[in-house]
């Protein structure tokens, strides 16, 4: 077995206590491993509570489009332009929402229009109800269906 | 090689006293602030999960109870305490209530879970013996104590529609629930935040009808 020579220098860095700039390198990385785990448990927290807001958005959409389907023909026409803030959306009977919907917003767009069928060579006149749920900066949700007139 | 200590006097020297409390201070305390970082996380996740959880179920049982309710004709009962009975359909063409167009949701089982009963006659049974058995009942009848008495013979199936329910509450703005085109339903979820979940959902019924 080969015995490297003792080297003075080499002792002495053995010896002595980490530097300033070792402390602070050390202190960076450990810093900045702290800083990665936390900043990827809080992205995963954003994408879960993004996750929820999208169910509750394709329910509240369901909910409102279920309410304005059984309205009479004339009273859905009224319900153009309808429109319920972010934090306040309620059921056409004016019931508020739980808590948990507190992040959504609601409108319902009420349009008269005409639907041409091809293969039956006939024009179908109806309401064009479009639902759609956003929360303070984008849409969530969006469903539309076609309510023929009834007949006269 | 000489290791000795007499040559190495910075290798030889200990902590003192007051250096070794002074370190092991400032262990104990970045392992507390560690520590109450990572309690605070772990908790965080623990809710977290638990309202994903209990948020997906609720939208299970609003998909599957929508199933019912959408192509169903009206609302015949509602009792809070139980559940509620359904119309699902007029398959005779008698706008009367027969026993097996009826769909009892039970809301308030013991178990937490929420199910879906209806009267199914044994398979053996002739297809007379079966249409003879699905008596029509009067639309004040207690549609849900006859889905028990049903029960009680061994004609009814049952379907669960979501688990883990603390309660659920039924509410419309009629009078006579079969006038209803229209119902709230509250779906309070089991988890264990002190604020479990609560979900309104709103239910219609496009085909409404009322039996004779």
């Amino acid at each position: 077995m080969t015995t490297i020579p003792s080297n003075p220098l080499r002792r002495s860095a053995a010896t002595s206590a980490f530097t300033l700039i070792e402390a602070l390198v050390a202190s960076t990385l450990l810093g900045m491993v702290v800083l990665a785990v936390i900043s990827a448990v809080t992205t995963s927290q954003q994408l879960s509570f993004e996750g929820q807001k999208q169910i509750l958005a394709a329910m509240a959409a369901d909910d409102l489009m279920a309410e304005l389907v059984v309205l009479d023909y004339e009273n859905l026409k009224i319900k153009d332009n309808l429109d319920q803030p972010v934090g306040s959306i309620q059921t056409l009977s004016g019931n508020a929402y739980t808590a948990t919907a507190w992040a959504l917003g609601r409108r319902a767009d009420v349009t008269e229009q005409l639907l041409y069928y091809p293969e039956l060579n006939i024009w179908v006149k109806g309401l064009r109800v479009v639902v759609e749920v956003r929360d303070a900066s984008r849409t969530l949700a969006t469903i539309e269906t076609f309510i023929p007139e009834p007949p006269a | 090689m000489n290791t000795s200590p007499q040559h190495n006097p910075a290798r030889r020297r200990a902590l003192t006293v007051l250096e070794l409390l002074l370190a092991t201070a400032i262990t104990v305390i970045a392992g507390m602030a560690l520590s109450a970082v990572l309690t605070t996380v772990a908790r965080n996740i623990t809710a977290d999960t638990d309202s994903r959880s209990a948020l997906t179920r609720a939208h299970a049982a609003y998909v599957r109870l929508r199933a019912y309710t959408e192509p169903a004709l009206c609302l015949l009962q509602n009792d809070n305490q139980r559940g509620f009975a359904l119309w699902l359909d007029d398959k005779k063409r008698s706008n009367t209530v027969n026993l097996r167009e009826i769909r009892a949701v039970w809301t308030n089982n013991p178990d937490g879970t929420i199910t879906v009963e209806r009267v199914a006659f044994p398979d053996a049974w002739p297809k007379e013996l079966q249409d003879d058995s699905d008596v029509a009942l009067s639309s004040g009848a207690d549609f849900l104590s006859e889905m028990l008495v049903q029960r009680k013979n061994g004609y009814t199936r049952s379907e669960t529609l979501c688990d883990e329910v603390a309660s659920a509450h039924l509410e419309h703005d009629t009078i006579n629930p079969r006038d209803a085109a229209v119902f709230r339903f509250t779906l309070t979820m089991n988890d264990r935040s002190d604020h479990p979940p609560s979900v309104l959902t709103v239910h219609s019924f496009p085909n409404h009808l009322t039996p004779n």
